[in-house]
């Protein structure tokens, strides 16, 4: 077999992979658009690569396209049958006609027919530039590189799924970079290798390349860390999402949490403002049952009571004080069918003619406009932040339990592994209080090696329970499945508990005469829980870590009766709240923003993380692309460096680093002369020589002058600017 | 600098003589202006002879020769005092050591005896006759040959006494082309009868003095003794060069430098020289002689792996 013939052989079958590449662009543009005919496309496309390969001459290769396009449009366009007149009489008609509509510009009205007639345009020139590619250059990358971005920007945005093109690509590419990587060796042999070389060459990649790519089907694949980004840059492009409905991974505060877990994407976008003086917990609705994977709420239909002066939101505490009365005021920037409000609310006060109604089993306030729920933009809640009695704490006993009343906040689905109640046995075990058993479960997350994360979060698989897989798997989670997990240990331990939605206290923003203003995004979505105390009521505990909870205590203990170490958890517990009272309002700010700023580094950790990487990317990228940039720079400090011993050194030592990045690199024992030698050998010129004299003058014949500095400094500006390119 | 194309005339002279051998004359002639003296290692008949004699010649020098035998006792190389009867009185009769330009042919074939009373000759620049000092001439520049060590009959010189040579050098068999001129040329009138003196001695003495004004940065001193340390801790050399032979290896890089007109030394001066002075100034390890590499090519290899400076002297 020739030598020509192999070298065919070895085009073609290159050929080929690329029409296979280019049939990778074609099946999501017929998916996506219902353009038909994809098998005659790809025929068309192996056209333009066979025919130079079998070096036909354009006026053979042009009218047999020609031919084939006429062909192709009449197939497919033209009813009835296609003899060659009616085919070419329909595409000429159809071509002056759509002629027509180009010069008019209505390009709305261009036909199905001239359509194809224009991709076809459109393929004969891509492929004809991948084949410019291909044999100047014996490079793909370029156009394997737009494939891969192509089919990935489609799979992500698009409703095209590459799951199978991904690895159709895989394969081509490599084995399209093995050939051209092996035809560039090739090339540079002076014996082009025969046909035994080449099968030699080409069979073991081929089947180390398919190998591979049949392992990776069989390999396990951990699940992205970030599903869907999708949402994410839409919030960044609209600004303001809807926020309602949590979206795939998005945070902010939803209606539907049967499935809860998955990673998150942070959300900065504000949800309301309020004012009041303290900040706290938002508290939108609490609900009762746990189904392994999430929650719902054991009654779906909801009876509504009114709320006003006669039925407080909250009830009263049955034992403890308040802290005085406040009202809050809000400001929504998300339209919400229900209102947030503090713990201890009373009387909720909208605009005229509004009517609050709460659902009696969830607690939540709908605000009702003519009879009908509304979206309120302002309102505002009285409320008596409550103080719960330690001494009605401390008389907790699980027997003072009204047996019967909580069922439904005891409840546990039935294939609850049996470790989680051993679990909360153990550390819940030798508490002899209701509340010392919730004080201990919500303790237990701090130092068991549980982690706070919204990014790298494992869902459980089919089948687990969300608070055994969070207990026991993982340890890392965000609110969900710290608060889930500590109402499932209250429950399995006998203490009532429900799990509460809203959002924490978000960030302090300002102070005015009303009081403290905060700004709630949906970064401060949040989950908690609520355990109902015999004697004091349902009492809100925060298990997630680095939030610290809701729920003041009072200490109402009589000292007398107090052991030591009781008294020292109530001064250690008590502390916060002094330190609140005594501070300043200029430490209260500082306080705040470093505390806010921990919190929305931990917040926007998502957003940070994006910032750094894009940095990253950047300094990658300019440090990769440094030999375009540096010499510039170089040169123009170099323009205003004096030329004196110490400024010619370095501008010398600085043109051997560039040198050695170029690849000229200087072996330690080369004299300066000889490597001057060797690096005008290289580019031509004497510029290095006469540099090195200049130099070697100065280094080695002691004069701290530059002699003839106007063209030591144009030959290192040469030289410089020659190991750019 | 008209010295300097002085010099060059005669190193063009020695290579009328001496065809395709300019790297010998040059060395010769950075030798000779280095104050040194020359040992040249190789088989007879390569003309040697002719090349010290067309050095001297090119100088105006006076040129002894010296054939070394077994025989030969140290008074028939300084000279002896001979009684003279009519005038009642020993009378010294110099030997041919008393000469500018000394040829020592094949050195090795004489007792060692008779070759120190040329190496202390040449170490002194004085000679010691009947207890009288007696100076040599000045310049004195002895050119000694020896035969390749293998051969038989040899003494060898001691190793202490070779680095009384500046440089020893290797002089080879021309190449073909080179030959073949030679013979053309040796039907011919002998050339050396042609070579007419560019310098006078005196001027030779001024060219000297000038050429010891050659500077040697620090930088540089520096890269030399880099250099004469890698030989003393190459695992492959027994005994490595010594401080004597790091100035051996300053000063010719000086003569080399005023050589090729510059009026400061280049590491390249000293890359040049490296093998010739430091090569009998080692002692190799015997398994590296089995493997017969020999000591320039050890030296060029530390040349090779030792950095040269590229910086001055403590400026970092």
């Amino acid at each position: 077999m020739s030598q020509k013939t192999v070298d065919r052989l070895f085009l073609g079958l290159i050929y080929m992979l690329v029409v296979l590449l280019v049939r990778e662009w074609l099946l999501p543009i017929t998916e996506l658009t219902g353009t038909g005919h994809i098998t005659l496309f790809v025929i068309f496309v192996a056209l333009c690569f066979a025919f130079p390969l079998f070096g036909a001459p354009w006026w053979v290769s042009g009218p047999a396209k020609l031919i084939y396009a006429v062909w192709f449009v009449a197939h497919a366009h033209m009813d009835g049958p296609a003899t060659p007149v009616a085919s070419v009489s329909f595409f000429l008609s159809d071509l002056v006609r759509n002629a027509g509509l180009l010069v008019t510009g209505e390009l709305g009205r261009i036909t199905d027919p001239f359509r194809t007639v224009l991709f076809l345009a459109l393929l004969w020139m891509a492929s004809y530039l991948i084949q410019y590619w291909i044999n100047l250059k014996m490079s793909v990358l370029i156009f394997y590189g737009m494939t891969v971005i192509f089919i990935t920007v489609l799979d992500t945005f698009s409703p095209y799924s590459a799951d199978a093109a991904i690895l159709r690509i895989l394969v081509i590419g490599f084995l399209l970079l093995g050939l051209t990587f092996l035809a560039k060796l090739a090339d540079n042999q002076r014996k082009r290798p025969g046909l035994p070389a080449f099968l030699l060459m080409t069979i073991p990649l081929l089947v180390l390349v398919t190998a591979a790519g049949a392992v990776s089907q069989f390999l396990p694949k951990s699940d992205p860390a970030w599903p869907d980004p999708v949402p994410f840059i839409k919030s960044f492009a609209e600004g303001a999402g809807d926020g309602l409905g949590r979206g795939a991974g998005k945070i902010g505060y939803g209606e539907d949490d049967t499935m809860l877990g998955g990673p998150f994407v942070g959300d900065d976008t504000v949800v309301f403002e309020a004012t009041a003086e303290r900040g706290q917990y938002w508290k939108v609705e609490t609900k009762d049952t746990y189904t392994s994977r999430g929650w719902i709420h054991s009654s779906e239909e909801q009876e509504l009571l009114p709320v006003g002066e006669e039925r407080p939101i909250d009830e009263p505490l049955l034992a403890g004080t308040t802290r005085g009365e406040d009202t809050a005021t809000l400001s929504m920037q998300l339209d919400f069918e229900f209102i947030v409000r503090p713990y201890g609310s009373t009387i909720p006060e909208g605009p005229e003619g509004t009517d609050f109604l709460q659902e009696a089993g969830t607690g939540k306030v709908i605000p009702f406009v003519n009879n009908a729920p509304a979206v309120l933009d302002a309102y505002s809640v009285a409320y008596e932040e409550p103080a719960y009695s330690l001494t009605a704490l401390r008389n907790t006993a699980p027997d003072t339990l009204p047996e019967g009343e909580f069922a439904q906040y005891l409840q546990l689905p039935d294939g609850l592994p049996q470790r989680v109640h051993d679990l909360s046995l153990e550390i819940t075990g030798r508490e002899e209080t209701l509340y010392g058993k919730a004080r201990a479960v919500e303790q237990y997350f701090r130092q068991n090696g549980f982690v706070y994360d919204q990014a790298n979060v494992a869902s459980p698989g089919a089948g687990e329970d969300f608070a055994d897989h969070f207990l026991f798997e993982t340890k890392r989670g965000y609110c969900d499945h710290f608060s889930t997990s500590m109402v499932v240990l209250l429950r399995s331990a006998g203490v009532p508990a429900r799990w509460v939605k809203g959002f924490n206290e978000g960030e302090e923003i300002g102070r005015n005469d009303a009081g403290r203003q905060f700004e709630v995004t949906n970064n401060n979505a949040h989950s908690w829980v609520e355990a109902y105390m015999p004697g004091v009521g349902w009492m809100p505990f925060e298990p997630t870590i680095g939030f610290d909870g809701a729920g003041g205590i009072d200490y109402d203990l009589d000292l007398e009766e107090m052991t030591e170490e009781e008294t020292q958890e109530m001064d250690e517990a008590a502390k916060p709240e002094q330190a609140e009272k005594e501070k300043t309002p200029a430490a209260s700010k500082g306080e705040g923003f470093w505390k806010s700023l921990g919190g929305r580094i931990a917040e926007n950790s998502r957003a940070i993380y994006i910032g750094l990487a894009v940095l990253a990317a950047a300094a990658l990228a300019a440090f990769l692309l440094r030999d375009k940039w540096l010499p510039r720079v170089m040169v123009a400090r170099f323009r205003k460096r004096e030329l004196d011993r110490e400024g010619f050194e370095r501008s010398y030592g600085r043109l051997l680093g560039r040198l050695r990045r170029y690849g000229l690199p200087k072996e330690d024992g080369k004299t300066l002369s000889a490597y001057a030698r060797e690096v005008d050998a290289h580019f031509g010129g004497s510029d290095m020589r006469r540099l090195t004299e200049a130099y070697e003058s100065v280094v080695y014949g002691g004069r701290d002058t530059v002699l003839h500095e106007q063209a030591v400094r144009e030959s290192w500006e040469n030289l410089i600017n020659r190991t750019t390119g | 600098m008209e010295e300097h194309g002085k010099l060059l005339k005669v190193i063009e002279n020695i290579e009328q003589v001496m065809i395709g051998k300019r790297e010998v004359a040059e060395l010769s002639v950075v030798a000779l202006l280095a104050g040194g003296h020359v040992l040249l290692e190789d088989v007879p008949g390569v003309g040697k002879t002719m090349m010290v004699r067309a050095l001297a010649r090119s100088v105006g020098a006076d040129f002894k020769r010296i054939q070394f035998t077994p025989d030969l006792l140290p008074s028939d190389v300084i000279g002896v005092s001979i009684y003279h009867p009519k005038e009642m009185e020993f009378r010294f009769r110099p030997g041919p050591i008393m000469g500018n330009i000394v040829l020592a042919d094949e050195i090795n074939r004489t007792s060692p005896k008779t070759q120190s009373a040329l190496l202390e000759g040449m170490e002194e620049a004085s000679v010691t006759v009947d207890g009288r000092t007696l100076a040599l001439p000045d310049p004195f520049f002895v050119m000694a040959t020896q035969n390749p060590i293998e051969h038989e009959g040899t003494y060898p010189l001691p190793e202490a006494q070779l680095d009384r040579f500046l440089l020893k050098v290797k002089m080879g068999y021309p190449g073909r082309e080179d030959e073949v001129e030679v013979l053309r040329r040796a039907e011919k009138q002998p050339p050396i009868e042609r070579i007419e003196p560019v310098i006078t001695l005196d001027e030779l003495r001024d060219i000297r003095t000038r050429a010891a004004e050659v500077s040697v940065d620090d930088t540089v001193k520096g890269y030399i003794v880099d250099l004469a340390e890698s030989t003393r801790k190459s695992p492959d050399i027994r005994l490595g060069v010594s401080p004597r032979g790091s100035i051996a290896l300053m000063r010719s890089a000086r003569a080399l430098a005023f050589l090729k007109g510059r009026d400061y030394v280049l590491p390249d001066d000293v890359q040049h020289l490296a093998p010739y002075v430091f090569s009998h100034r080692m002692i190799l390890q015997p398994e590296v002689r089995y493997e017969g590499i020999d000591a320039e090519e050890l030296v060029e290899r530390i040349v090779m792996r030792t950095k040269v400076p590229v910086r001055r002297a403590g400026t970092r």
